[in-house]
């Protein structure tokens, strides 16, 4: 096991190095490139560019230097905000947003597998129909459009829900945003954990346990529920990713002071020292949950876990 | 003496999408405690779903009627939260893949001490002795090692004695075993075999044997039921079968089986194809096949009927269809 | 990526039965399938009612009362009145909303074809050159699908289009150059079988003959994965394009899209409701159906999926 953790995180490193040296020729080379756009750059801006990459030195330094920076969480110069550097940007808005995702994330994922099962051990019948229904719903209707049908509905006609902004500590406030964020994750999740538990339910060995006369819920409990889950942890770290890009549009539909906001202010005034020195801090983010997810695989199947 | 299961009248049909598919059609039969049933016939034949239905192991789709005592008790129609008390304790089954049996995610012990402490309320201690023993038991080496291990480090043949060590667990009065040499090596059947002997004569259980091999037949039952198109078509004790064998389909069993003295230039085959449960010809259902055909046989269907010394068949052919010197 | 269709579980499962038989039998197995999709109601529901969708998106802006850019001083920002042939309202500049909307989804599933062409020619070649020459090469390039698979490559479309400005062709290419991770593992799979049965009865008969064997069995056993592919692809593809045209990185005025009109319609949904709803639940009308095909899709292909 602790080979296999190990091997797993060696793997990671190559994919962050593609990443990282991706980013940084797409900055340097891109057409349009920092120092060739059609509006002059502001002369603060163009000061922090020229300190920052050095532009002085050769390229393989610069490279260098890059990554250095990188690895001390430097994440490099905004092209349009002039006093902050984007990890200073950034730091003001991700740990929102990690608070946000992450309980969307485990509120979504914890519902979504009980879901799941009831609709399988249901199978059939009307808890099945409801849930697939569900998840028909979820997975189809973009997050955009469920963000502003929500707000509209609850914060709006009913006014049940305030309809955006945020006040710290306050619930009330995180109700929608969280529930339109973990709908498609939610959907997704339970949609797999039935199709898995069907599959399960009808094993070989699941045949044998009923034979035995465990009694129903010593067979789910112990006998199809570990197996059953693989499938949906494996899907765990493509979900995330899912997660990450779904809380983009809901805090700039709710207005909350998260990434989003910013990243999405980026990418339309083409800033992309932001937009990039962002993706590299959500790729990581990912690279690291993704490990975890992995790891977790592998303690959950023996075959794995003791070879 | 008192059978310890009868069958009256069994019938399992499945739902499929337009109309019913009757796999098991009015079978009848009784074990007695102590002896080796064999019960005999091709793929499809609806061996298997007969006592997958008394088991209370059926797909989703399927209905079962009739009955099948246990001990008093009506196993058919029971709900499976109250068969649960019955199953793996007095009747148990193992079945045809031994590796696709056992939970790949559980440790082999972990998997034979909950039936113990299901069914007889054991400590986990206590438990693991017993199992431990009755690994020894089923002859495997490393009984406490393999205890501890999970089923993807054993092979089919081991895999299969630890199955029916955990059938035996609770001493159940009746063990249904389907097809359980099938998937291995014939070496190994051999020694399956031996083993379910010695068992049965240890522990005093009856022993279905579901199985389409003629030589697992010979070699480990004392009596035997031919099944065909979901019916009983003869039954009566391995010698009376195998010698005087008075179902046509019978005999086309026992001539089909190669025999390892005689020198083949062709295999015997019974002529024609398995039935199609959903086209059942008129009258008897092996009709399309049989030598010994006679106009009744497409009018009207032969009953299962006692004759001789505890036998029985269901074909209207009156003659025995061995000559005593045509014996091999 | 894992799709709204779950394309990848699909196509693999379809790909694995593709593989043990031969390509003969694999255009039955195909024929089967789509016999089987037939019987289901809701796909086939769903695909007549897609089929219209495309139709009147294409040819019914010949037959609009008014032009999608056009602009009705007489009526701006007004609900739907039949009467000056507004079916579906206008929108703040006056443009009638129903040309807009059938210009808008004309536009998304112009966008859904090409990038799902692209992602299918990128995905063919990557997954037979991996499968074709395996070994480290193989492994290599499929670590790294794998890994992509967890990418937020959203992200990376919005990189691109950062980069590289709002051009419908930086559209078209970009979301294909992402999407085609699942048929290059079909194809690499595909290519890899291929590779160890024919291979060896090549090298008896003489080598030159591999490569026309490889085409010849290669293709026909292609066109069933390829085209579900393409019927699983489709929607999310038109969830990627609206959701970019929603944050205002996607097309550009005057065309518009199904997304960017949500998004217009979305800041004024408590007056102009209509500017919402029509957009939306074409939207929606069309992505529940291509996910009842492709569900159905999955069904035809493994029906003991239930």
């Amino acid at each position: 096991m602790l080979s296999y953790a190990f091997k797993r995180v060696l793997s990671m490193l190559p994919v962050a190095f593609i990443a990282v040296t991706a980013c940084f020729f797409i900055m340097r080379l891109a057409p349009g490139g920092p120092f060739d756009r059609e509006r002059a750059l502001p002369p603060e801006i163009k000061a922090n560019l020229l300190a920052a990459y050095n532009m002085d030195q050769s390229l393989p330094v610069q490279y260098m230097l890059y990554v250095w920076r990188l690895l001390h969480g430097d994440l490099g110069p905004s092209m349009v905000v002039k006093t902050y550097s984007v990890s200073q940007l950034l730091g003001l808005g991700l740990p929102f947003t990690l608070t946000l995702g992450f309980s969307a994330f485990i509120i979504a994922t914890t519902v979504g597998i009980l879901a799941g099962i009831l609709a399988a051990v249901y199978q059939n019948k009307w808890p099945d129909y409801v849930l697939v229904l569900f998840v028909m719903v979820g997975v189809v209707v973009p997050n955009f459009l469920t963000a502003h049908l929500l707000q509209l509905v609850f914060g709006v006609y009913l006014d049940w829900l305030p309809a955006g902004g945020y006040l710290p500590g306050s619930i009330p406030h995180l109700v929608m945003p969280v529930t339109v964020l973990s709908l498609a994750h939610l959907a997704r999740v339970s949609r797999l954990m039935r199709g898995s538990m069907i599959e399960v339910l009808g094993s070989n060995y699941v045949r044998t346990a009923r034979a035995k006369g465990l009694g129903t819920r010593l067979v789910l409990a112990r006998h199809a529920l570990k197996p059953a889950l693989l499938p949906v942890v494996s899907y765990l770290g493509p979900g995330l990713s899912y997660l990450l890009t779904g809380s983009l549009v809901v805090e700039q539909v709710f207005g909350l002071p998260g990434i989003g906001k910013y990243f999405i202010q980026a990418a339309l005034n083409r800033d992309y020292g932001l937009v990039l020195g962002t993706v590299v801090l959500y790729m990581f983010i990912i690279l690291i949950l993704n490990l975890i997810v992995d790891l977790v695989y592998a303690w959950l199947d023996p075959k794995v876990r003791y070879s | 003496m008192a059978a310890v299961l009868d069958v009256k009248d069994l019938t399992v049909s499945f739902a499929l999408h337009d109309h019913d598919l009757v796999a098991v059609d009015h079978l009848s039969f009784s074990v007695s405690p102590g002896e080796t049933l064999a019960v005999v016939g091709e793929s499809g034949s609806g061996k298997s779903q007969a006592f997958l239905s008394i088991m209370g192991l059926l797909a989703r789709n399927g209905r079962a009627s009739g009955h099948a005592i246990l001990d008093g008790v009506d196993l058919i129609g029971l709900p499976p939260s109250q068969l649960d008390a019955y199953r793996g304790r007095d009747i148990a089954m193992i079945f045809q893949d031994p590796m696709t049996s056992l939970n790949p995610y559980l440790r082999i012990g972990q998997q034979m001490s909950e039936v113990l402490v299901q069914h007889k309320q054991m400590s986990k201690k206590k438990a693991r002795a017993d199992a431990i023993r009755m690994l020894d038991a089923v002859k495997l080496a490393d009984a406490s090692g393999i205890f501890e291990r999970y089923p993807h480090e054993c092979s089919g043949g081991m895999r299969q004695r630890i199955m029916i060590a955990m059938a035996l667990l609770c001493r159940p009065k009746v063990l249904i075993a389907d097809e359980p040499t099938t998937a291995l090596d014939v070496t190994v059947q051999a020694q399956m075999l031996e083993l379910f002997s010695s068992l049965t004569d240890e522990f005093g259980t009856a022993l279905v044997i579901i199985t389409h091999d003629l030589g697992v037949v010979a070699g480990l039952a004392d009596r035997m039921m031919v099944v065909y198109a979901g019916r009983a078509v003869e039954t009566g004790t391995v010698e009376q079968l195998f010698y005087d064998p008075h179902h046509p389909y019978t005999l086309g069993l026992l001539n089909s089986t190669p025999h390892v003295e005689t020198r083949a230039r062709r295999l015997n085959t019974i002529s024609g194809s398995p039935p199609n449960l959903e086209h059942l010809p008129r009258g008897c259902p092996f009709n399309p096949r049989c030598a010994y055909r006679c106009d009744r046989c497409f009018a009207e269907r032969p009953a299962l009927t006692p004759f001789g010394e505890g036998r029985a068949k269901a074909c209207f052919y009156g003659a025995p269809l061995v000559q005593a010197e045509e014996v091999a | 990526m894992a799709g709204i269709t779950g394309k990848d579980a699909v196509l693999t499962r379809y790909a694995d039965k593709l593989e043990q038989i031969d390509a003969p039998k694999g255009r039955s197995l195909t024929q089967d399938a789509i016999r089987r999709l037939v019987r289901n109601r809701a796909a086939l529901v769903s695909i007549v009612i897609v089929v219209l969708i495309v139709l009147i998106a294409f040819i019914g802006p010949r037959f609009a009362p008014w032009d999608y850019s056009k602009v009705d001083w007489t009526s701006i920002r007004k609900p739907p009145d039949v009467a000056k042939l507004h079916f579906f309202g206008t929108d703040a500049n006056g443009r009638d909303l129903l040309s807009r909307v059938l210009q808008g989804t004309q536009m998304s599933l112009i966008v859904a074809g090409v990038a799902t062409a692209v992602s299918v020619i990128i995905g063919i070649i990557y997954g037979a050159i991996a499968g074709y020459f395996g070994g480290r090469l193989d492994a290599v390039m499929m670590r790294f699908v794998d890994v992509m698979y967890a990418m937020p490559y959203v992200l990376f479309v919005i990189i691109l289009v950062v980069i590289f400005g709002r051009s419908p062709v930086m559209l078209f290419v970009g979301i294909g150059a992402l999407e085609w991770l699942t048929m290059a593992r079909i194809v690499r799979g595909q290519t890899l079988s291929l590779k160890e049965r024919e291979f060896i009865e090549a090298a008896r008969a003489g080598g030159a003959r591999s490569m026309s064997i490889i085409t010849r069995h290669i293709i026909p056993n292609l066109t069933g994965p390829v085209v579900i592919y393409a019927t699983l692809t489709v929607p999310e593809i038109i969830i990627t394009e609206s959701f970019l045209s929603y944050l205002g990185l996607g097309v550009q005025e005057p065309q518009t899209s199904l997304g960017t009109l949500i998004s217009a319609g979305a800041q004024v949904a408590e007056s102009q409701t209509w500017l919402l709803v029509f957009p939306a639940v074409v939207l929606v009308t069309m992505l529940l159906c291509l996910t009842y095909i492709g569900d159905g899709l999955r069904d035809a292909l493994d029906p003991k999926d239930r």
